[in-house]
């Protein structure tokens, strides 16, 4: 009791003085197009427009609005696994649409940043929203700023089957230190509290037991979970910088993870500057995970999805970033005009849920991104 | 608990603390370097919010950045 009295204090102290995001709110707007594909016929294609306006000199208004085009995300609940050699009625066939909308207002004045806004999003089989705020505060000459971020979502299935519950809500709380180590290095300390109520699983997710009967993916009902992250970016000589990043995961289904990430960036003229990046995931099982064939009508946690299972993953990518020159982006203004494009191949390793879900030995993706910032 | 206190006790210490004169390191007319794109956190925001996503779909962690995370239903 002494314990959350004194957690209580402390988070009633730091909330109304406390901050996350070291830079300054943009005056401009971003046009984005994303895409994702992979060998287990799942597709995201998302483009989307980010604005964010400056209404007075302490006033900003943001937006992000677009449409999430899915085939992963909204499966019919099935009795039976998808054939292997079914193309066009399986997993991949079907695209569902989601729709999301933010909208946020920050503050900025001196050094101090609030931002607080909402999110929305419509699909067939859910509806999603959320409620969020960040604060900022920068200090010692802009060498440190300290930050903290909460978000609570309070979402909604919209199953084809009966669940225990509808409702699913989870809430966040970031907090972050960013200190500049000298003129050409800098280190973030980041630290994520997550929680997480109601059905969890995806209800899709079933699986045939050696007896031929149907079991449904089930969770438990309550997730806690905790990360810690550190990011370090130092500049190698005047055109390459190298950032690492690392963090650690934890929570109460006995899921940890380790996640290793290398970035280099080189500027390669005044208007291009390129970068290579390496991921490594790792991650254990779920204290109710088991072999698929152990499972039986009578257990009341069942996990189908690979998720839950020990497994890893690479991540190998590079991108570009173009500032107007000369040549064929001359017409545009270089301070006002960005493009970047950025390009990664996703593999996890072999694992027997990949293969029973979706009839490859591992799941093998890529992901692009095109952004185009324009500020005012 | 625990490491929700510590957690919290970390950016607390060094708010609290009376060691502001220590953590200038760089002087503002030496900042020239992180204004540059390759020398900020997320120089690719766009992709760093993508992937994010993309990593809750295909993986069961999540948490580590300074973010705000909508709900999909995708964890």
């Amino acid at each position: 009791m002494t314990r959350k009295i004194l957690a209580l204090l402390i988070v009633c102290m730091v909330i109304p003085v406390w901050p996350v995001l070291a830079e300054k709110p943009r005056d401009g707007m971003s046009y984005i197009f994303s895409f994702y594909g992979d060998n287990g016929k799942n597709l995201v294609i998302a483009p989307s427009v980010k604005l964010s306006k400056k209404l007075t000199d302490t006033y900003y208004l943001g937006a992000n609005v677009g449409v999430d085009a899915i085939t992963s995300a909204t499966m019919n609940a099935s009795a039976t696994p998808p054939p292997a050699d079914d193309e066009e009625e399986g997993d991949g066939g079907n695209f569902s649409f989601r729709f999301p909308l933010s909208l946020w207002l920050t503050y900025d004045k001196d050094d101090d940043t609030l931002t607080a806004g909402g999110y929305y999003s419509y699909e067939s089989t859910y509806i999603g929203r959320s409620l969020f705020a960040a604060y900022t505060r920068r200090m010692n000459l802009n060498n440190t700023a300290l930050g903290i971020a909460y978000s609570h979502s309070f979402d909604n299935w919209v199953p084809d089957r009966q669940l225990p519950t509808d409702r699913r809500s989870e809430r966040s709380l970031d907090l972050s230190v960013t200190q500049l180590l000298s003129p050409k290095r800098s280190v973030q300390f980041t630290y994520s509290a997550l929680r997480s109520e109601g059905f969890l699983a995806q209800p899709t997710d079933s699986l045939i037991t050696n007896a031929s009967a149907t079991i449904y993916s089930n969770y438990p009902e309550q997730r806690k979970g905790n990360a810690f992250a550190v990011r370090f970016v130092t500049l190698l000589d005047d055109p390459t910088s190298l950032h690492l990043q690392y963090r650690y995961y934890r929570d109460d289904w006995h899921i940890r993870s380790d996640t290793t990430n290398i970035e280099l960036y080189r500027e390669i003229s005044p208007s291009l500057i390129v970068g290579l990046r390496y991921r490594y995931y790792r991650q254990s099982a779920a204290f109710f995970a088991k072999d698929l064939d152990l499972y039986t009508p009578g257990d009341l946690l069942v996990a189908v999805d690979y998720r839950m299972y020990a497994f890893q993953s690479n991540t190998v990518g590079a991108s570009a970033i173009l500032k107007p020159s000369e040549g064929f982006l001359s017409g545009f203004d270089p301070d006002r005009f960005k493009l970047k494009l950025s390009a990664d191949i996703y593999t996890t390793s072999k694992h027997e849920n990949i293969q029973y879900r979706y009839h490859t030995d591992r799941l093998t993706g890529i992901f692009t991104t095109i952004a185009v910032d324009y500020d005012f | 608990m625990k490491s929700f206190i510590l957690g919290l006790s970390l950016p607390l210490l060094l708010g609290l603390g009376g060691c502001t004169e220590k953590l200038v390191n760089v002087q503002p007319y030496e900042m020239e370097y992180f204004a540059q794109d390759k020398m900020r956190f997320t120089p690719l925001e766009e992709r760093t919010a993508f992937e994010t996503h993309i990593y809750s779909i295909r993986e069961a962690s999540a948490g580590g950045s300074s973010g705000f995370q909508g709900g999909c239903g995708c964890r």
